[in-house]
């Protein structure tokens, strides 16, 4: 091939990302919202991405680099992982994490175990090797089996390095480096199989990034190749399997994690004056606590989901102790029961919660109230209006308004501010007693705080019995199904997913609201979703491309 | 059997293998090229000096009568809340009065302002944004042939702050600390233009060389891809193929740039510091200023993104309750005063900052002048009055000469004008050929010929 | 010959100072768990309570060094009078006097047979010298060795006020009890006496220095009450002084963190039990023994007292402020004093022989059955203290302290 050729095909391929550019400057910004993902190309997650390293390579392969945000859509990140590419800088860091997995990989501590093998007398620059490598993690990689000629390309290219470095393992890395860097590495893809259903690939990553928010092992790899995944035993078989693993608990903590939105804990500043008791260590502990928590009541004890909003038990540890002003023996994590009666009862009081949806020096009850709404109870509450005059919410003629109560009265006057804010902020004003950090306080400034309020037609006097008004509502354990759905899918639900998340809401007080129960039904249902776009036949693609449907 | 991988890259390879430094049989890669493919862009081996284009933001606005210049024209007066420029005010142009108009579609606070102002289009969610912000549209038409495409910074410590994007799902990430930001510029990777030696790593070679593996996975890709998706497929594929540029341009021998000294590495902030704290935050931003003003001398980059706070700025005194935001709506205009005076604060706080920025601009001698003179940097806020999410007369400064085709030093007023006209104008300044930009009600054709030259 | 560095020796009374004052309890001063009835506190720091007294120690105590320049001839005097030459001087000091420093071998720390050898070969006089510098160093000075360098009390001066923080121990008034700020007399505190003009101990000793300064933060001491029905006025509450197995943990303000759960030292030595009673939110309790952990740096030494009894004050913002009235044992005041070793006494000021006569000089309280001499001296610490939780704690390893030859 000549210069000219190359510099043709640069043109070609800048020619039709410029025409994908053309095509998104020309759409008009007011109806792509309407556009809704596939959910048949996801990007991995970066705690998915360091998972499916670690499976592969080894918990002590150190991933070193900064990731492409995930972008959360509507509340999950899950969905959002269907929304996202990767720009040019990211991809650069894409590029130079996988590096440096790669050097680590053929490095003298681990060569002998990951590769296993080196170029031998009648082989000098090891091309059997190098196959045999990719042919063993390539499968993994990609979370689908590989055709030889794919196989043969990476092989050519390694060979190549290796020429260029003059050294076998170097190059190998290099070419490790181009496979991790890989869309079929960074990106989840769902091809159909030849009756149009999802294929056993497709199958199994589902249900493992759903159960154990990690690629699948070998034993589903197996079963994907087999077939097995195609059969409502054969699959039944793997989802229990999977289930049964101390890695379900992994699982259900990326759910949850994703669900209430607590990975913003690990960024999150208070004002260190006013919070001296808070720090980047208590916030990474918040995290973990809620997260222990929910694994002890719903995965370990396979309890209903309803009792989160009513239970006392908690995760505790002897750093935490200072917040929850409660004397913790030991090191480690320990199980805690506050006392019956205890203003400590259920989620809405975690400190995690509570800390998360308030401003770096005081509580704000609208944003708990919204956090609480949009993750929980699934209602989407609209922005403020445009040119909306605050005016109102000063009283001028009475600054002294002691309590967050006081100051919030104002929302609820004026009606234009009262539609969305009469949803918002009792909620949040029943969870005044706990401070900005999440603390227990039964006055503000002096002034005994008012937690009482007005949830789905009943009264409450306090967060406890809020919690009780979340235990028995059904919009609370209906939109957990929902999410749960979208969480596995990886896309907001279209008309023809309804009825099916219908059938899983009405289920769900069946089992006794068993989260357990729930992923188990979402497992099996999500790999009957038909593929939703055909594109050409799917016989031409294999032809075209060489690769297999999956 | 040969070997399409090897044949393709071998003529290459021979020139360079050894170790010698002949660049003789690289082929033209359309990088060098400029929009019609005929001649060398003014950029890497070009000869001129490049003109550089920027963005610099800050949240939440200003108090329009404490920051508006009464004044027009040149030797404008310098409002209360603009006293911080006094120092640099010869080198920054103020545009008050250019409006965004939603025209009936909703204002998402601290979002619809801010999104109109860089797409020229209004929108009221982030799914919604559809166009390039238009940083992006210079990028990609002058940003080749430099390192680095565009470079994206922010002080506050997170990547996510950020207005430069594709789309709403394709955000550019920033560089969110100087230390990060170091290592990204003046890490491994550099490589000092002023250096006498240049031997080409052949590492960079093996690196492009294995990504044409990736890129041939694209056509079987996009095939099997709904609409959607191939947008985003397309998006990654360009990207790869930015990186493959960039990797080949690590084996040319960069042009000396005689500013460019290789910056020690920051010390990085203890754990867990405030950084909404605003002291905090301005030692953070002037040291990361001062990274990206030598980045540029060094030739690393022709676009910039620099975020000094988030819209609906998260700045706060440490010990407050209450936050540059909050005040903006819940303090009390004074009645003697006149305004609201810790909103007041921080928004002079916010112009120190942008003093810094121009100030590290224009310390950095190159050619007959300074950096600022080869730079445009079109600097904004979200809002107007933050009060009341005002999308009127939000503020835009602009500093620099842009290689002599831009005035400094001049106050506009753009009396109710649509913003995307500033949007427009720089797009022309940076030599694009386009004629008009913006959507619908806020598309338009005329550049603000007051600061052109 | 090893130096101690002089940045770590330099401060040893006055450790982490706070970035703030004392913090504002903000969150309810009613803990959410622990027993009912029970409120614990651990102690940020344990000091020298200094009385305010104008016009006391013109001039103040000679530390060792200033001793021994003044007793050097006029024109070496000269030589040494820029405190820059402060280094030269104390090296001089050493040379001069034959003070012997040798690091302690490897492995000899509790081989006392060793620790002879060593010093034989370091050329130490036979029999003398101590381990040293957390038992680093075998030294022979006026630290370990007080009674061997008491020219270098010359200049050493008893504090000369007449008020004193303290309480009437013994019950009588005699001619040399001290009068408190209030204008009580028979108050006895001879280890003021002995202390109150060396600087370190009266800047140690200042009010408000010492709510800034966290002291023996890696094993604080906490005061637990029990069977409190009411924290204002309680004629009857149990009082337990415990040993803390957990080092301060410190809030985003540099202060101490509340509410923090300290695990205890099962050993019972370092336990102590009283009645007390609160009257308008001010405890008192009886008297009793207790040992209280001293760990600073390079200073283990605990603090033996003997019929001590405590005055503790608990405020509305949840915090305590109290004294220790009793009787300091004089071998566990000086080992605290020797712990400095050579260089720590120098550099704060220090005079080991001045202290070492003084305190043995004023010593007022339990006699040696034998020999008649007084074994402890009177005193009164002051403390201050934040809320806390004490837990049950695991059995630790007991670690070998400095010993004699």
């Amino acid at each position: 091939m000549k210069p000219r050729t190359i510099l043709l095909a640069g043109a070609a391929a800048l020619t039709a990302a410029s025409m994908a550019l053309a095509m998104t400057r020309e759409g008009r910004a007011d109806d792509a919202g309407t556009v809704t993902p596939d959910g048949s190309v996801r990007r991995l997650t970066e705690a998915q991405y360091r998972r499916v390293v670690a499976d592969v390579f080894g918990q002590d392969i150190r991933v070193v680099g900064r990731f492409e945000p995930d972008k959360r859509v509507d509340g999950l990140v899950a969905v959002g992982s269907s929304m996202v590419s990767v720009t040019a800088s990211g991809f650069d860091q894409y590029e130079g994490i996988a590096r440096g997995i790669a050097e680590q990989v053929v490095d003298k501590d681990h060569r002998a175990t990951l590769v296993g093998c080196e170029p031998a007398a009648g082989d000098t620059e090891g091309q059997a090797c190098v196959s045999r490598f990719f042919a063993k993690v390539g499968p993994r990689l990609y979370r689908r089996a590989m055709a030889p000629a794919e196989i043969a390309r990476f092989t050519a290219a390694t060979l190549e390095a290796g020429r260029t470095l003059g050294d076998f393992h170097a190059g190998l890395a290099t070419g490790l480096t181009a496979m991790l860097s890989s869309p079929e590495f960074l990106f989840r893809f769902e091809r159909p199989a030849a009756n149009g259903k999802l294929g056993g690939y497709a199958r199994a990553s589902r249900i493992s990034f759903l159960l154990w928010n990690a690629p699948p092992d070998a034993t589903l790899m197996e079963a994907a190749a087999a077939g097995t995944l195609d059969t409502p035993q054969g699959l039944a078989t793997q989802v229990d399997r999977l289930m049964a693993s101390p890695r379900f608990e992994d699982g259900m903590r990326a759910f949850f994690n994703d669900f209430l939105l607590l990975d913003d804990l690990d960024t999150l500043a208070k004002d260190s004056v006013l919070f001296p008791q808070f720090n980047a260590n208590v916030a990474g502990l918040l995290k973990e606590q809620t997260l222990r928590t929910v694994v002890d009541l719903l995965v370990t004890n396979k309890g209903d989901y309803r009792d989160l909003f009513t239970t006392r038990r908690i995760a505790m540890h002897r750093a935490l102790g200072p917040i929850y002003t409660v004397p913790v023996a030991g090191r480690d994590w320990t199980m805690h029961e506050f006392p019956e009666g205890d203003p400590r009862t259920g989620l809405l009081t975690h400190a995690g919660m509570l800390a998360l949806h308030s401003h770096p020096g005081r509580t704000s009850p609208t944003l708990r109230g919204k956090a609480i709404q949009e993750a929980l109870l699934c209602r989407k509450i609209p922005a403020p209006p445009a040119n909306v005059s605050f005016a109102v919410v000063q009283d001028v003629n009475n600054p002294t308004l002691k309590t967050t109560r006081a100051r919030l009265k104002a929302h609820l006057d004026d009606e234009e501010c009262a539609t969305c804010h009469r949803v918002t902020d009792p909620i949040g004003l029943a969870l005044e007693q706990f401070d900005g950090v999440g603390q227990h306080r039964v006055t503000e400034r002096g002034e005994p705080i008012d937690a009482s309020g007005e949830f789905g037609g009943a009264a409450f006097t306090d967060a406890v019995a809020l919690g009780k008004l979340f235990h028995d509502n059904a919009d609370v354990s209906s939109c957990v199904v929902r999410t749960a759905w979208r969480y596995a899918t990886g896309r907001e639900p279209r008309a023809g997913d309804e009825p099916p998340i219908a059938r899983l809401q009405a289920a769900f007080p069946k089992v006794g609201y068993r989260m357990t129960d729930l992923m188990r039904a979402i497992a099996l249902s999500i790999t009957l979703d038909p593929v939703p776009r055909a594109p050409a036949s799917r016989q031409q693609v294999a032809i075209r491309t060489g690769v297999p449907p999956s | 059997m040969t070997n399409p991988m090897l044949s393709r890259r071998g003529f290459m390879l021979r020139g360079l293998v050894g170790g010698t430094a002949a660049t003789v049989g690289i082929p033209i890669l359309d990088m060098f090229l400029n929009g019609n493919g005929t001649a060398y862009a003014a950029t890497v081996g070009g000869g001129a000096l490049p003109v550089r284009f920027g963005t610099w933001f800050w949240g939440c606005g200003m108090i329009p009568n404490r920051w508006e210049p009464k004044t027009v024209g040149a030797n404008y007066d310098l409002p209360p809340q603009l006293e911080p420029i006094k120092a640099v005010q010869k080198h920054v142009s103020v545009l008050s009065g250019f409006d965004v108009n939603l025209d009936g579609k909703g204002n998402l606070p601290h979002l619809s302002g801010n999104t109109a102002v860089r797409t020229g289009a209004a929108a009221d969610s982030w799914e919604a944004i559809q166009a390039p912000s238009f940083d992006v549209l210079i990028a990609d038409a002058v940003g080749n042939g430099s390192f680095f495409r565009a470079l994206n910074l922010s002080a506050d410590g997170n990547p996510r702050t950020s207005y430069s994007y594709r789309n709403g799902s394709s955000m550019n990430a920033a560089s969110p600390s100087p230390t990060d930001f170091y290592r990204q510029l003046f890490g491994l990777d550099f490589h000092d233009p002023n250096s006498a030696e240049f031997k080409p790593d052949p590492r960079y070679i093996a690196r492009r060389s294995v990504l044409s593996v990736v890129a041939e996975q694209r056509k079987a890709l996009v095939a099997s891809a709904g609409a959607a998706d191939r947008a985003r497929l397309d998006e990654y594929f360009t990207s790869v193929r930015e990186l493959e540029s960039k990797l080949a341009l690590q084996l040319q021998k960069p042009p000396p740039a005689e500013a460019c000294v290789r910056p020690a590495e920051p010390a990085a902030l203890p754990a867990g510091t405030d950084l909404t704290d605003t002291p905090t935050r301005l030692g953070q931003h002037k040291l990361m200023s001062g990274l990206l003003a030598m980045a540029l001398a060094c030739n690393q980059t022709r676009i910039f993104n620099m975020a000094f706070s988030a819209a609906a700025s998260d700045l706060r005194q440490t010990g407050e309750t209450t936050g540059y935001h909050q005040s903006t709506h819940e303090e009390l205009v004074d009645r003697s005063l006149g305004y609201q005076p810790t909103v007041d604060k921080f928004t002079t706080q916010s112009m120190v900052a942008w003093a810094d920025f121009v100030e590290a601009l224009a310390s950095v001698r190159e050619g007959d002048g300074t950096l600022l003179d080869n730079c445009l940097v079109f600097a904004h806020s979200e809002v107007s009055y933050a009060r009341n999410h005002d999308l009127a007369g939000i503020p835009v400064m602009i500093a620099g000469r842009a290689g002599g085709k831009v005035k400094n030093g001049v106050h506009v007023r753009g009396a109710g004008e649509p913003i995307s006209r500033i949007g427009l104008t720089m797009q022309q300044v940076m030599g694009m050929p386009v004629e008009s930009w913006g959507k619908d009600v806020m598309r338009t054709t005329k550049p603000v010929s007051e600061i052109l030259v | 010959m090893n130096r101690l560095p002089r940045r770590m020796a330099f401060r040893l009374l006055k450790t982490l100072p706070l970035a703030a004052a004392l913090p504002v309890l903000i969150a309810a001063d009613t803990p959410t768990g622990g027993e009912p009835g029970v409120r614990a506190f651990v102690l940020t720091n344990i000091f020298f309570a200094a009385p305010e007294e104008e016009g006391t120690c013109t001039p103040l105590a000679d530390g060792g060094v200033e001793s021994f320049y003044n007793s050097l001839p006029a024109d070496e005097q000269a030589a040494f009078a820029d405190p820059a030459k402060r280094r030269q001087l104390e090296h001089l000091m050493k040379e001069r006097l034959g003070f012997k420093a040798t690091r302690m071998p490897p492995g000899a720390e509790n081989d006392p047979d060793a620790i002879r050898q060593a010093a034989a070969a370091a050329g130490f006089p036979a029999g003398k010298g101590r381990t040293a510098f957390a038992n680093k160093r075998i030294s022979y000075d006026s630290c370990t060795d007080p009674l061997d360098f008491m020219q270098l009390a010359k200049g050493y001066r008893h504090y000369d006020g007449k008020i004193a923080e303290g309480a009437n121990l013994d019950g009588k008034h005699k001619r040399n009890d001290f009068r408190s700020a209030a204008g009580e007399p028979g108050i006895d505190n001879q280890v003021w006496r002995a202390l109150g003009c060396t600087k370190a101990f009266r800047d140690a000793g200042d009010r408000k220095a010492a709510r800034q300064v966290l002291m023996s933060a890696r094993a604080p001491t906490l005061i637990e009450l029990r069977g409190v029905d009411d924290l204002r006025n309680d004629p009857d509450v149990t009082v337990n002084v415990m040993a803390g197995s957990d080092a301060l943990a410190r809030d985003a303000r540099g202060g101490p963190l509340l509410w923090s759960s300290f695990a205890t030292d099962p050993d019972p030595a370092l336990r102590a039990t009283t009645k007390g009673r609160i009257v308008d939110g001010v405890l008192t309790t009886d008297p009793v023994d207790m040992r209280l952990n001293y760990k600073e740096q390079i200073i283990d030494a605990p603090r033996d007292l003997r019929g001590a009894r405590i005055s503790m004050t608990l405020k509305p913002d949840g915090s305590v402020d109290g004294r220790i009235y009793g009787y300091y044992t004089l071998s566990s005041l000086y080992a605290s004093i020797e712990q400095m070793s050579q260089d720590g006494a120098s550099a704060s000021g220090i005079s080991c022989p001045g202290v070492y006569k003084a305190i043995h000089d004023l010593a007022d309280g339990y006699p040696d059955r034998k020999t008649g001499r007084k074994t402890a001296i009177s005193s009164a610490l002051g403390f201050v203290g934040v809320p806390a939780f004490a837990v049950p704690g695991e059995r630790i390893a007991v670690t070998g302290k400095g010993a004699g030859l």
